[in-house]
């Protein structure tokens, strides 16, 4: 029985060089550690928020807008924190 | 037992000889790997097979970190080799050839090769070039994988005392295990002159030979090798009489380098008396020391880029005033030419605002034409030189003015910045020369009417070269047609010259160009005034100088106009001037 509603929150690439590799290797490093699925969407494009090469494949650069998605008994929790790794420009100094 | 001598010819990339042994790096793709249909039965095992894979793979990769993290090296690129180990526990590899495996009935090799094509697509149609270019990454992982299958082993990170690396090319993480201690030379079968590899060469100098075609195939590892970067010779497996010739040579090419280094700081002048002044390239306060050792008098050319990246701000006036006066005072009663930014905006963290993505940056918006749009910007950093400029001999320099109007544009902020200076009752040199970068072929083509508003001419081979002849210089499919030797550059070249010289200025060279004592008589020919180069080429710069006529290089300038093509040229100057005297052949 599937009872998860799944959760889905939309964000901008804030950080300059957009969801690069040290970007996309932390957003699927946090995505891993949950149990939920986790989907990224962009223009249409959607890709394995868990994988670090489809998540590089979508190529978001700065300013462009990504959907996070997740389902799974973690979702919303999921969602909450990579959307903020995003809205933190993954801690680019 | 004795195995077969071999020599290679290649392209020297950085001068000095390496005796040593051979590391080869594989870093050549695998073609070809068994395709095999497998039943049902077989799944598990060729999944084993591929889970082995990987985990080699893993151990592999943490070792090289761990090799890195030993050596200090730049964090930079153990993340490279941290994303690589990534990689390896992607789904969308591993899943999908499990996937293929299981569901195709294809043997491992078969199943990886599929995955990896489809992620390489996907990465084809990507329009950002800093993204697109992972797809490195990913290839690199998967030829480390498909290695581990087939069992043909990747070389690892392990390097012996007396290492000569050879690779078919040289990625910038191969590059971060170069320790100088234990490596003493390398040599790829790719690249040229102006490559990733030859620049990182130059800069440890260590000796180097590219573009030698096959050499990763021929040499194994273990192979006694030779690196001329001299001449451009590799020799594999050379007999007792070679070495020992070699080594007679490399002691001479370090007693002619130690001799340099004791001539360096006294000026360099012709055979006939004329004395040429040569300056050096400064990218960094902290390279003062070492520039000026090499014998540089003055600065030709200081590059402030490095204020603008790696930093999450816009700097302030008082980060361009301290970088300046710092150097301004180490170098003076020399000059220091500082040269104001020469990026694009894309470059450097920015409140700018969204700038647009833009095609092809090299000719886009930035440096002099970024700053006359962001005047604001501009006047920051402008009032950090001037202010600079009170502790020390400097000069002030536009890069890229392409025309009348930016130059004019740009003279008249400076004038503002002053006129703020003054009513603020802040000192700075109110004499500062201003000078600008000819660098466009525009700009070279009507530099008699810039020299009539200009201090100096400082010619930048690099950009000039690479927009005369239209080739960007990075793409592998046209940069063999970067030629300085092309008449059309040279003609740029000598315009430039003769209009500064007509209007009574001085005219400087700080491109690559410079520092190549191959073109020196020519550039001394056509009257170049200053040469301006980083600082391991000062010293031989000055020395050649010293064994050249300028009456006769004037002579032989004059003739090159006849000459119709950049091969027949260089062979001009070989028979004119460097056969003629073993004293410069030596210093080639």
């Amino acid at each position: 029985m599937d009872y998860y509603t799944m959760k889905e929150q939309k964000v901008t690439i804030q950080n300059r060089l957009g969801l690069h590799a040290r970007a996309a290797a932390m957003f699927s490093r946090q995505a891993s550690e949950f149990h939920s699925s986790i989907v990224v969407i962009k223009d249409g494009t959607e890709v394995n928020g868990k994988s670090i090469m489809e998540l590089l494949t979508i190529a978001a650069t700065k300013g462009s807008s990504i959907t996070i998605k997740a389902h799974g008994k973690d979702e919303a929790q999921a969602v909450t924190v990579l959307s903020e790794l995003v809205k933190q420009g993954f801690g680019e100094s | 037992m004795q195995r077969q001598v071999h020599i290679l010819h290649g392209v020297p990339a950085s001068a000095g000889i390496a005796i040593g042994y051979a590391v080869v790096l594989d870093t050549r793709k695998i073609e070809r790997y068994p395709k095999i249909r497998i039943t049902s039965a077989l799944v598990e095992d060729e999944t084993k097979r591929f889970h082995d894979a990987v985990s080699a793979s893993k151990k592999q990769i943490i070792e090289a970190i761990r090799e890195l993290e030993n050596h200090n090296v730049v964090k930079e690129h153990a993340f490279i080799l941290e994303t690589h180990l990534m990689m390896l526990s992607d789904p969308a590899l591993t899943g999908r050839v499990e996937q293929l495996i299981s569901e195709e009935n294809i043997n491992a090799e078969w199943a990886l090769k599929i995955a990896l094509g489809e992620i390489e697509k996907d990465f084809e149609s990507i329009g950002d070039e800093y993204i697109k270019s992972r797809v490195d990454d990913t290839t690199f992982v998967g030829e480390r994988l498909l290695r581990n299958l087939i069992g043909k082993k990747m070389s690892g990170f392990h390097l012996l005392e007396n290492s000569v690396i050879i690779a078919h090319d040289l990625s910038p993480t191969d590059t971060a295990m170069m320790n100088k201690e234990k490596v003493l030379g390398f040599a790829t079968d790719v690249g040229g002159l102006t490559s990733h590899t030859s620049i990182i060469a130059h800069s440890l100098e260590m000796p180097a030979v590219v573009g030698l075609k096959n050499a990763s195939s021929i040499v194994s590892p273990g192979d006694k090798v030779i690196v001329d970067g001299i001449s451009g010779l590799v020799i594999v497996n050379p007999s007792e009489s070679q070495v020992s010739e070699y080594e007679q040579r490399a002691r001479s090419y370090l007693s002619l380098e130690l001799k340099l280094k004791e001539k360096a700081k006294s000026p360099a002048i012709t055979k006939d008396g004329k004395y040429v002044k040569i300056k050096g390239n400064l990218e960094f306060k902290e390279e003062v020391k070492t520039v000026l050792d090499h014998g540089a008098e003055g600065i030709g050319l200081y590059r402030t880029e490095f204020l603008y990246l790696n930093r999450n701000r816009i700097p302030c006036e008082e980060d361009h005033f301290e970088a300046y006066k710092a150097v301004v005072e180490a170098v003076s009663p020399y000059n220091t030419v500082i040269r104001t930014l020469d990026l694009g905006g894309d470059k450097f963290y920015s409140s700018l605002g969204e700038l647009k993505n833009e095609m092809n940056p090299v000719m886009g918006l930035r440096a002099i034409r970024l700053c006359l749009r962001e005047v604001e910007i501009f006047k920051v950093q402008l009032r950090g030189i001037l202010r600079a400029s009170h502790y020390g001999n400097t000069s002030i320099m536009f890069p890229m003015i392409s025309g009348m109007e930016e130059l004019l544009r740009a003279k008249e902020v400076l004038e503002e910045t002053k006129d703020d200076l003054r009513k603020q009752g802040i000192p700075f040199d109110e004499n500062i020369p201003v000078g600008i970068m000819v660098e466009v072929p525009s700009a070279a083509t009507i530099a008699d009417i810039l020299a009539t508003e200009v201090d100096f001419f400082s010619i930048g081979t690099n950009d000039l070269i690479q927009y005369a002849l239209a080739i960007d210089r990075k793409n592998e499919y046209v940069n063999y047609l970067y030629e300085p030797l092309h008449p059309a550059v040279l003609r740029l070249i000598k315009f430039t010259i003769d209009a500064a010289h007509n209007s009574g200025i001085p005219v400087s060279m700080c491109g690559e160009m410079a520092g190549r004592v191959i073109y020196t008589p020519i550039l001394l020919g056509m009257g170049i005034d200053t040469l301006s180069t980083n600082a391991f080429s000062i010293s031989h710069v000055k020395e050649m100088a010293r064994k050249l006529n300028i009456e006769k290089c004037r002579q032989l300038a004059e003739n090159l106009f006849q000459i119709k093509t950049a091969q027949e040229i260089y062979d001009f100057i070989n028979r004119e001037i460097v056969d003629k005297s073993p004293d410069i052949c030596a210093l080639l």
